[in-house]
């Protein structure tokens, strides 16, 4: 599978080398070259050094060929970017894509985006361990 | 008609001023808390201070009234985020963006936005400066509330020839100075502009629009 992944924070990161070692194509975009300089020596995909919030960014990574686009940056607004153009604009099947604010992930999600919110995530998992009650002190 | 502007980073105020005297009421939300408070002092807006691209700013400021959204901060991110937000959330009809990255209209063309080019726009805005021959904001006094201005007269500008008693400036408002050549006048009811004059005007922040209107036409205040 071709992926193409926007931001390469601690999160694309892991997802770029992950799939990269799973046998999949895969770009990586950032608009910092340390972010970029980050990947382990092993991953064996490319590397695009851009803004994701630019179309001439997503050509360079032929965002077209995608089979999947992931939106990894630490701007809420530019992973929605970066989804709408993969789905309108590049035609690819699957955008998912990391929203840090809950109230937007909400919005997001009505405008069609595929989205997880680690917030909303990390509460929601919490709440559930809480409410088992396992662990001294918890609930009771 | 009603008109939400977001902003973050570059001023709003010259939008602002130019919606108003369109007759526009204008909704400011805009990041920076130094700009809302020039933009408080500067203008008739209703300033609201924050992230123009969260929905509950956007919601707080009262986007369900307006007929029109622009999103003019300086990223084209934020600025789809905007205006898909107010389509979809609040139901605005007519969201606009501006773009900062030549090709990404076509995000926004996909998504059905009407959008234009800053260089585009700003070509425009130094065009509407030039046929006005220069605004000149000498600054603001009294916290703001009081601007002073410098036009430079043009030929076609309804208030040539006309004595300023007869030209009935708005309330609060006042020619203070009229340069001409290397001469500096203070004038009286009989004085009259002509072409190529400096006139310097001194005006309340409500009433700044109407006086650049009544010296230069109707079209004035643009820039």
């Amino acid at each position: 599978m071709y992926v193409v992944i926007a931001g390469c924070g601690d999160l694309g990161r892991r997802l770029a080398e992950d799939l990269s070692r799973g046998g999949n194509e895969v770009v990586v975009m950032d608009a910092r070259r340390e972010a970029l300089e980050m990947l382990s020596p092993e991953f064996g995909g490319f590397r695009v050094e851009g803004d994701a919030g630019d179309v001439a960014t997503l050509q360079q990574a032929k965002l077209g060929n995608a089979q999947l686009a992931i939106g990894a940056t630490d701007d809420d607004n530019v992973n929605l970017f970066f989804a709408q153009s993969a789905r309108f604009v590049f035609e690819v099947p699957r955008a998912l894509i990391r929203v840090h604010d809950p109230a937007r992930e909400e919005v997001f999600r009505r405008l069609g985006a595929e989205t997880v919110c680690p917030t909303s995530t990390a509460a929601d998992l919490m709440l559930s361990l809480i409410s088992k009650g396992s662990g001294r002190g918890a609930g009771e | 008609m009603k008109v939400l502007l977001a902003g973050a980073s570059a001023s709003l105020q010259p939008l602002c001023v130019s919606f108003m005297s369109k007759g526009w009421t204008v909704i400011a939300v805009h990041d920076d808390r130094a700009e809302c408070e020039f933009l408080s002092r500067s203008t008739r807006a209703l300033v609201v201070c924050g992230d123009p691209s969260s929905p509950e700013v956007l919601d707080d400021a009262g986007i369900r009234d307006a007929d029109a959204v622009l999103a003019a901060t300086q990223r084209d991110s934020t600025n789809l985020a905007i205006c898909q937000i107010a389509a979809s959330e609040f139901g605005v009809r007519n969201s606009l963006s501006i773009i900062n990255k030549p090709g990404n209209e076509r995000v926004f063309e996909k998504l059905g936005i009407r959008c234009f080019s800053s260089n585009a726009a700003i070509a425009s805005l130094i065009q509407q400066m030039a046929d006005l021959e220069e605004i000149t904001g000498i600054g603001a006094l009294a916290d703001g509330r009081i601007q002073l201005t410098e036009l430079r007269i043009q030929p076609d500008w309804p208030c040539v020839g006309v004595p300023l008693h007869s030209l009935r400036m708005p309330s609060g408002s006042l020619v203070a100075a009229v340069l001409r050549t290397d001469k500096a006048i203070i004038p009286s009811g009989s004085t009259f502009l002509m072409p190529g004059d400096r006139a310097v005007v001194l005006a309340t922040a409500a009433s700044y629009g109407q006086a650049l209107e009544k010296l230069s036409g109707a079209d004035t205040a643009k820039a």
